[in-house]
């Protein structure tokens, strides 16, 4: 008998190996699981999360939008084209790491943002304010989003290796745990029915018995 | 020979677009929609059919008869009321200017922003000449010895926030200051009624500057200096207080008197303010039109409803360009107040 190409050797020394190695892949098991458990529940929470900054993004872009069209209208197009050339693209975005569970997810700070106090003329200045707002919010978006295709992606691959631990691998390491153990009962009693068969032999040398 | 040109102001004024005809405008669906609804207009003579139409084009047939309407209702009118016109329509020479300024100051070539700028024939500034300047600095130094030149300190406020606003606010003020160094040579019962409605433009255009400068947080340094100093129904020293405010009750009870307004900017309706300032200009002129039927005045007024109709037939053709649904276009219409 095997176990994935471990070759199986029916003594007390690789009996008690093989023993720790079980547990060791049991803890490694109730981990993974403990993983898998968090990973879902942080994947919950994103979701629920994406779902109402998605919807609060959607509603205020099409106000805005609104709002711009009307703006652009009034004021033409050369006056808008004009007062958007002059905001500074600034923008600068850093993506770190974060880790949950040991998933590495992506994190965006804002390193710089475009400085657009006392640059906007009076008319247009509300609409470039709440289109700045707008942005963090997309950003936050994004970062969501990348954050639960990481999570989601970790979590198939934990909920995989979860499975087959639980469904394959662990059972047939326990089954051949117990029949290592079979095995060696056979042998102890084997030698025991020897010993005492030689015990009596001696005996009746002895003339004891 | 005034009243000459204000005869023909009259029979121009029946040629304006009618709030019916507006209406039917904006429920347009495409410029080639409004194109055909203003065939029987004063507009149609300057329409091409079978052109590709855009909104440059159809830009081209407003200004077209805006130029046309103002011409003749100039050709014979006095100088002095000519030379105060000029001074009001140097508002485009205005905007253009700051367009390129800031075109400039973005480094962006001017192939790509001239086809927008307005080319009236009225205009006095050298558009080629700042357009096709290298930069920023060489247009400040072109206006030097011209009714724009910047002064020092203006241009201090400029380096020190790397801001065009200081500009923006310096020219608009200077604007004024200029209309109404001009108005003093026009007769005193149409200069008082003129410069009603001129204090009443600068005011609102004032409240503009401070309420947003509360709203968005300008530096006092770049507002205050630039307060157009002519008053109607308020006073610098209230304008002072709404820039030291940021209490939204306070600021609408300081500047109760366009109240409406007000509450607009604040609610970060500034599209529809805009819009309300000259609806208001525009009651206050149709209270008045009968007492001046035969004053000097109604030139002034003619143009500026020309100038209304301008502003709305833009705002049209923008919207529909962009889907703007048909009542919100009503509802921006100056002209149109069902």
């Amino acid at each position: 008998m095997s176990v994935r190409g471990m070759r199986i050797m029916p003594t007390r020394g690789f009996y008690l190996e093989f023993k720790k190695k079980v547990k060791y892949i049991e803890d490694g098991y109730k981990l993974l699981e403990m993983k898998r458990d968090e990973l879902t529940r942080q994947l919950r929470e994103d979701l629920e999360q994406l779902k109402i900054v998605g919807h609060e993004y959607e509603k205020r872009a099409i106000e805005i939008m609104e709002e711009f069209r009307k703006l652009y209208a009034l004021l033409g197009e050369n006056t808008v084209d004009a007062q958007a050339a002059i905001i500074p693209k600034t923008l600068d975005i850093d993506v770190l790491p974060r880790s949950i569970m040991g998933v590495q997810v992506p994190f965006l700070k804002v390193k710089n943002e475009p400085n657009i106090k006392n640059k906007i003329s009076p008319i247009l200045a509300g609409i470039v304010k709440e289109y700045k707002e707008l942005l963090k919010t997309l950003i936050k978006l994004s970062e969501l989003e990348m954050k639960i295709e990481v999570v989601a992606d970790n979590l198939e691959k934990t909920n995989r290796m979860v499975n087959a631990l639980e469904k394959i691998v662990l059972p047939e390491m326990r089954q051949t745990l117990k029949y290592i153990e079979d095995l060696l009962d056979e042998d102890m009693l084997e030698e025991f029915t020897r010993i005492k068969l030689v015990r009596n032999v001696i005996l009746e040398r002895r003339g004891e018995k | 020979m005034a009243e000459y040109s204000i005869v023909r102001a009259h029979a121009m004024l029946t040629k304006f677009l009618k709030p019916q005809v507006l209406e039917g405008l904006a429920v347009a669906r495409s410029i080639n929609d409004l194109l055909t609804l203003l065939l029987p207009t004063e507009y149609g003579k300057y329409i091409e059919r079978g052109k590709e139409v855009t909104v440059v084009t159809i830009k081209r047939v407003f200004e077209k008869v805006f130029e046309e309407r103002i011409t003749k209702v100039l050709e014979d009118a006095p100088a002095n009321v000519k030379k105060f016109i000029d001074a009001y329509l140097s508002k485009f020479d205005i905007e253009n200017l700051l367009n390129i300024i800031k075109f400039k100051k973005a480094e962006i070539p001017p192939s790509e922003f001239l086809s927008e700028i307005s080319r009236f024939y009225f205009l006095k500034l050298d558009l080629e000449k700042l357009v096709n300047a290298p930069n920023v600095d060489a247009i400040f130094k072109s206006l030097a010895g011209t009714d724009y030149e910047i002064p020092n300190d203006v241009l201090e406020l400029y380096s020190k926030y790397d801001s065009i606003l200081p500009i923006e606010f310096y020219f608009r003020k200077q604007y004024y200051t200029i209309l109404f160094e001009r108005i003093k040579k026009i007769p005193r019962e149409d200069r008082e009624r003129i410069m009603k409605f001129l204090k009443q433009d600068a005011e609102i255009e004032n409240i503009f500057t401070v309420v947003s400068g509360t709203l968005y947080n300008y530096t006092p340094e770049i507002i205050t200096p630039f307060i157009i100093p002519y008053y109607s129904k308020l006073s610098h020293n209230i304008f002072l207080q709404v820039t030291k405010t940021k209490n939204k009750k306070q600021i609408i009870n300081l500047l109760s008197p366009y109240r409406k307004i007000v509450s607009l900017l604040l609610d970060r309706k500034d599209a529809l303010a805009k819009v309300n300032k000259f609806r208001i200009l525009r009651e206050y002129i149709e209270k008045d039109l009968v007492n001046m039927f035969i004053e000097i005045s109604y030139l002034f007024y003619f143009v500026f409803l020309a100038e209304i109709e301008l502003r709305d037939l833009y705002f049209v053709a923008i919207a529909t360009q962009y889907n703007v649904p048909p009542e919100e276009k009503l509802a921006y219409l100056i002209s149109y107040t069902q």
